[in-house]
């Protein structure tokens, strides 16, 4: 089913709520559309539950692999060159610290960057529309249409308070590249 | 912009006028540094990048020509180069504790803080330009249980992945700016920062990622830093006195470390409420916030030099009365004192009283003093480890002489202080300030109240 986005620009807060409750008036699910702003508005603002983040992974698993590396290379040259100093134990925790630690947090880091860029860079599933107006403050509300639907959602944003409502003449497909206003007016 | 930063008055109650901007407002402000860079900030620009031109010949005409066989002419290389990560790369430590105590005050300093990880790469220079002077851990004092590659590649990696974390708490932290500066310019502008911003809308989706991701790398950084100081007070400092085993040093280090950032970040915001047009951001209560932080550092920079202190004299074995006599009474007295009184004095007497603290003034100009106590701390510091000839002894036998700084010390110092310096003007065209999504993320969570016969501003704390 060929989907179309309907992007509609409110100018306040109040008028783009009424936007969100008109759709899911008209049985539109938070998956439908999204709420684009310039700034972040508090968890629940517009309906949408807190959930999990995938970002948080991206860490835990980096710190964990780290953590893994620095214990195999201190582990391993304790053990593979056992040399007593001090009258330590072969296999001392104490001097494999520092290097655990560093690896555990490197790795953490360098994954934390990987998991930005492919969190970033995920292809769009939906619309790409954009208006400019939503950096100086207006909110966005961008529903993911189907072509038979895409109207009807237009007349429903305009009708809650939509200052403007761009619906969509083609796919923009770079994810990466700056979105750009591309559609025509309703 | 408003030149006033008070809107309200009833009977002695003031409230800041920057939760009375309009969000368009605080979109122009942010734009207007990137638009037009004015006659002020460019003169600076100017000075401080012939500054850090004038520093980096005067690095290649002393110790880089003199080569890595001896460690004192590099003695200024390394009092910069501690300078820079106790304060550029300490401020963003800054902007991650107060986002932890989620104070709203700190809104418009966090940018302030982060801005100067663009400068990071001027200690990453210079500490690949020292590693090469630390010898082999082999058979003298050093944390590192005769690891290989030790010291060189595990202080290496430290310092990478603080500068590669600086770096990318900056990037996230400012993306959202980027992608709203994309919006509003037009020509190359708009090219850089649409490649700068890579698609950023502002979905609930990427909000959620900006929050955590700001939240990891902060937190990562900070971590980093305590751990890339403790290496460096070791490898820098502490092993290359003969004798020195204190334990407390890479603590005290790091302490010193977060003062100066503390002093850095208001001594920024001084200049950026006089200068940079900030005035309606930049208000009392940011500097009574930062302030009060100044003193509690000022306060345990005291305590930590004191536990050290106390257990040497105390003590007073002949390898602890060299130390002494190297680091405290003779020979870097001098400097200690200049730091004693800017570091720890000069905050207690200073933001010791509630109207100086609760004021503008007194917390810049304390700001500034513990900058450049701590410019005569590093003196004493890397003059004294970078002294001694035989670091393999298990105790100074001989004292060295105060090593005295000359031409080319001066201009390393100064010229490569100034180009980092530089560098953080340079990113303010890049960043916007002050920071737009977070100043006006704050205004959703404010409300002007009336309260009996005066009026308050009640503050939402959504999580």
């Amino acid at each position: 089913m060929a989907v179309r986005g309907v992007l509609g620009v409110f100018k306040d807060l109040d008028t783009a709520i009424a936007g969100v409750d008109a759709l899911n008036e008209l049985g539109y699910k938070r998956d439908d559309f999204e709420v684009l702003t310039n700034a972040p508005y508090p968890e629940g603002t517009f309906g949408e539950e807190s959930g999990m983040h995938r970002l948080g992974l991206f860490p835990l698993v980096g710190a964990a692999c780290g953590f893994a590396v620095g214990l195999l290379i201190t582990g391993a040259t304790q053990m593979a060159y056992p040399l007593v100093t001090g009258g330590k134990p072969l296999f001392s925790i104490p001097p494999m610290i520092i290097i655990m630690y560093e690896g555990t947090l490197l790795a953490a880091v360098i994954f934390t960057v990987i998991g930005m860029l492919f969190e970033s860079r995920l292809p769009r599933l939906g619309s790409n529309l954009w208006d400019p107006r939503i950096s100086r403050g207006y909110i966005g509300i961008l529903v993911h249409a189907s072509e038979e639907k895409a109207d009807e959602a237009a007349a429903t944003l305009r009708r809650a308070g939509a200052e403007d409502v761009i619906l969509e003449e083609r796919r923009v497909p770079a994810p990466a590249r700056a979105p750009q206003q591309k559609g025509a007016r309703a | 912009m408003a030149s006033h930063d008070i809107t309200a008055h009833n009977g002695h109650r003031s409230l800041p006028r920057v939760w009375d901007l309009p969000p368009q407002q605080i979109v122009s402000d942010g734009l207007q540094r990137i638009r037009a860079a004015g006659s002020t900030y460019r003169l600076l620009v100017i000075i401080t990048a012939i500054l850090g031109v004038v520093g980096v010949v005067a690095l290649i005409a002393g110790p880089v020509l003199s080569g890595w066989g001896e460690r004192q002419p590099w003695t200024y290389v390394a009092v910069t180069f501690g300078f820079l990560m106790s304060t550029v790369g300490s401020a963003p430590c800054v902007s991650v504790a107060t986002r932890l105590v989620r104070g709203h005050w700190r809104r418009p300093v966090n940018r302030l803080a982060e801005l100067w990880a663009a400068a990071m790469i001027v200690p990453l220079i210079l500490f690949f330009l020292l590693v090469a002077l630390l010898p082999n851990t082999e058979g003298r004092p050093s944390l590192w249980f005769g690891w290989w590659g030790a010291p060189w590649l595990w202080d290496s990696l430290m310092m990478i992945a603080l500068v590669i974390c600086g770096y990318a708490f900056l990037y996230t932290a400012a993306r959202p700016d980027m992608a709203i500066v994309r919006d509003q310019v037009d020509g190359n502008l708009n090219g850089r920062f649409t490649r700068l911003a890579r698609g950023f809308r502002g979905s609930i989706r990427e909000w959620r990622t900006v929050d955590r991701a700001v939240a990891y790398f902060g937190a990562f950084y900070v971590l980093l830093y305590v751990g890339t100081m403790t290496l460096i007070s070791s490898d820098f400092i502490l092993a290359l006195i003969p004798g020195n085993n204190s334990a407390i040093f890479p603590a005290t280090y790091t302490v010193q470390g977060l003062e100066s950032g503390i002093a850095l970040t208001l001594v920024t915001a001084g200049v950026m409420r006089a200068w940079g047009g900030a005035r309606d951001y930049l208000h009392k209560e940011q500097f009574f916030a930062l302030g009060k932080l100044q003193l509690a550092l000022g306060l345990l920079w005291f305590y930590f030099h004191w536990t050290e202190f106390i257990i040497w004299w105390y003590g007073r074995t002949p390898r602890e009365t060299a130390l002494l006599r190297l680091l405290y009474f003779d020979t870097y007295f001098v400097p200690l004192v200049v730091a004693f009184t800017l570091m720890f004095l000069a905050p207690l007497t200073i933001l010791l009283w509630n109207r100086i603290r609760a004021g503008v003034v007194g917390p810049i100009v304390v700001g500034a003093l513990v900058l450049v106590g701590q410019v005569f701390e590093q003196i004493r510091l890397y003059s004294s480890s970078f002294s001694p000839n035989n670091i393999y002894e298990g105790e100074l036998t001989v004292i060295p002489p105060a090593y005295v700084p000359g031409v080319l010390d001066i201009l390393i110092l100064v010229g490569l202080i100034g180009g980092a310096v530089c560098l953080g003007l340079l990113a303010l065209r890049f960043v916007p300030y002050p920071s737009i999504w977070e100043v006006t993320g704050g205004l959703w969570l404010r409300a002007r109240k009336p309260f009996y016969k005066t009026e308050v501003v009640v503050i939402g704390k959504p999580d």
